[in-house]
């Protein structure tokens, strides 16, 4: 396995009582763009604010870069670039001077200030005062300010949230090419999958603070169960021979559905139909989408 | 660390109408003499006859403790809510630096700030006195007393009041107080002089200014210090 960027340990947060994070182990490794999803309120915020030493966990521990982050904060955040949430700007500055701000307290170089302007390409723009800025233009800033401190690890919350079509692409494209053009490992939340996919290669799926789902989105593809549909001439003697044989399904309207069937099954099925006379029509597997997926995946994770 | 803090803080403040304040509070307090001088020069000089610089600083003292606490108040809830504002203590506090270099740093920032002010106030006074021709036996060191020691008695005050501006986002409470104080200030003098209201006043006059200063200095730092280890612990949303 790659070098572990971050690794969560039985990550909690309790607020009154109430687990808002519950036993969290992230894996995030190298060159990874990781996929942080969950519904409001999951808990996706209250972890990042934990990773950033924002806030102190209730039990659990963080490493990052392979240090413990309660021993080694300041050598960390180093290497971080960070957006929480709603950007975080200056409004009564302009952009040179929100990110000289925060350059000050970094000590890097101040040629890094153009560097990172053009890459989120707001130089024609730095010298109006960020208020007069639209909701695009503040996220791209945040995004510029994260990357001042040329950092090895970005954890991004919610960058798109409130952007019309073409900011989301936008800061998609520059998400994606942080790794490749920068070699920095991307910790990215969203509650929407859809828009997750098209950016991260592994995702992590959590659900009233607990995880239910880490891997990478092939697997989640993988896993994802699958509905088989048959049509034939008579349906209802067909469903009773398919129960015959152990495979439990519906008939809706004409149509027998059956859930998750595996491939062998099917083929058994469908010989076994044929042998006693059935017309087949079609067979046809009914493919779920990302979001049924996710929807399945959260589901599951709601169960006692 | 804290230098770096301190010098993005400073950045910060521009055109937030800080800097307008710091010179405002001095030289409105000259001008109020100015004007009390001005309206009845004759009859304060026949008071005055003998120690007329003496006379005018102790009109000027009247005003100082008021003041103070005025500009400690607003100060600190301006310099807090430049973070609140955008909420952007979550991406201050998620850089390299350590939470007691940017409390320091704020806390630094506001006695700079308030130290101009201080600085601006015996200057003023030494240019009324020069116009109203009190003439150049000019007691330099009783105007430095005047601008800088009851400012030490305010200590407490100021690490109180940017306590409370930093932890609350809503400075309603923290300005509400600040002000509240100031108001019943002039009042408190009834009491005895050992009530904390009363030290601005008491570090600059009395038998025993010392003693006030002493207090006011190491009550400050006392309160600094908690607000500092509360700030180090506090949860960031």
């Amino acid at each position: 396995m790659s070098e572990m960027i971050i690794q969560t340990e039985d990550l909690s947060k309790k607020y009154k009582g109430r687990y808002a994070v519950d036993h969290l182990n992230l894996e995030i490794a190298k060159g990874d763009i990781y996929g942080f999803l969950g519904p409001n309120g999951a808990g996706k915020t209250t972890t990042i604010r934990m990773l950033l030493g924002l806030i102190q966990p209730s039990e659990g521990s963080i490493r990052i870069f392979g240090r413990d982050l309660r021993k080694e904060k300041l050598e960390i955040l180093r290497r971080i670039g960070s957006l929480v949430e709603y950007p975080s700007y200056y409004g009564h500055l302009n952009a040179i001077d929100n990110l000289e701000a925060i350059r000050r307290i970094l000590g890097t170089p101040k040629s890094r200030i153009d560097e990172v302007l053009e890459i989120v390409s707001l130089s024609g723009e730095a010298r109006r005062p960020v208020k007069g800025y639209s909701l695009g233009m503040k996220q791209r800033l945040g995004i510029a300010a994260s990357l001042l401190g040329s950092p090895d690890l970005l954890i991004l919350d919610e960058p798109t949230n409130g952007l019309d079509p073409a900011g989301i692409h936008e800061i998609r494209e520059l998400i994606k090419s942080m790794p490749s053009q920068y070699g920095i490992t991307v910790l990215v939340s969203s509650h929407l999958l859809g828009e997750v996919e098209q950016m991260a290669n592994r995702v992590g799926i959590i659900r009233e603070g607990r995880m239910v789902f880490q891997d990478t989105i092939h697997n989640l593809k993988l896993q994802a169960s699958h509905d088989m549909e048959l049509v034939v001439s008579e349906p209802d003697s067909a469903l009773w021979l398919a129960r015959d044989m152990g495979a439990s399904g519906t008939l809706k309207e004409g149509t027998l559905v059956f859930p998750g069937m595996k491939d062998p099954q099917v083929a058994l099925l469908v010989k076994r139909l044929v042998e006693n006379g059935h017309d087949i029509y079609r067979v046809e597997q009914n493919k779920k989408s990302l979001e049924d997926i996710f929807m399945q995946v959260i589901g599951e994770g709601s169960r006692p | 660390m804290m230098l770096r803090s301190l010098s993005s803080d400073f950045l910060k403040i521009r055109r937030k109408g800080i800097w307008f304040l710091i010179f405002l509070a001095p030289i409105g307090l000259v001008a109020m003499q100015a004007l009390n001088f001005g309206l009845r020069l004759d009859y304060l000089k026949g008071q005055y006859a003998g120690h007329l610089w003496e006379g005018l600083i102790d009109n000027v003292a009247d005003f100082v403790p008021i003041a103070l606490y005025l500009g400690v108040t607003l100060v600190s809830s301006l310099v807090a809510n430049v973070e609140h504002q955008t909420s952007s203590w979550k991406q201050l506090l998620a850089l390299p630096i350590s939470r007691t270099a940017v409390f320091s740093a704020k806390f630094t920032l506001c006695f700079l700030l308030l130290t101009v002010s201080c600085l601006l106030l015996p200057i003023g006074t030494a240019l009324l006195g020069l116009a109203l021709g009190f003439g150049t036996d000019i007691p330099v060191e009783t105007l430095v007393k005047v601008g800088f020691l009851p400012f030490l008695g305010a200590l407490p005050l100021l690490a109180l009041q940017l306590w409370l501006s930093l932890t609350f986002r809503n400075q309603s409470l923290p300005v509400s107080l600040g002000v509240a104080l100031a108001l019943i200030s002039p009042f408190a003098s009834q009491l005895s002089e050992f009530f904390p209201l009363n030290w601005p006043r008491f570090s600059y006059e009395g038998p025993h200014a010392e003693w006030f200063i002493g207090a006011g200095v190491v009550t400050g730092f006392l309160i600094m210090f908690m607000g500092l280890m509360h700030f180090n612990r506090k949860d960031v949303d």
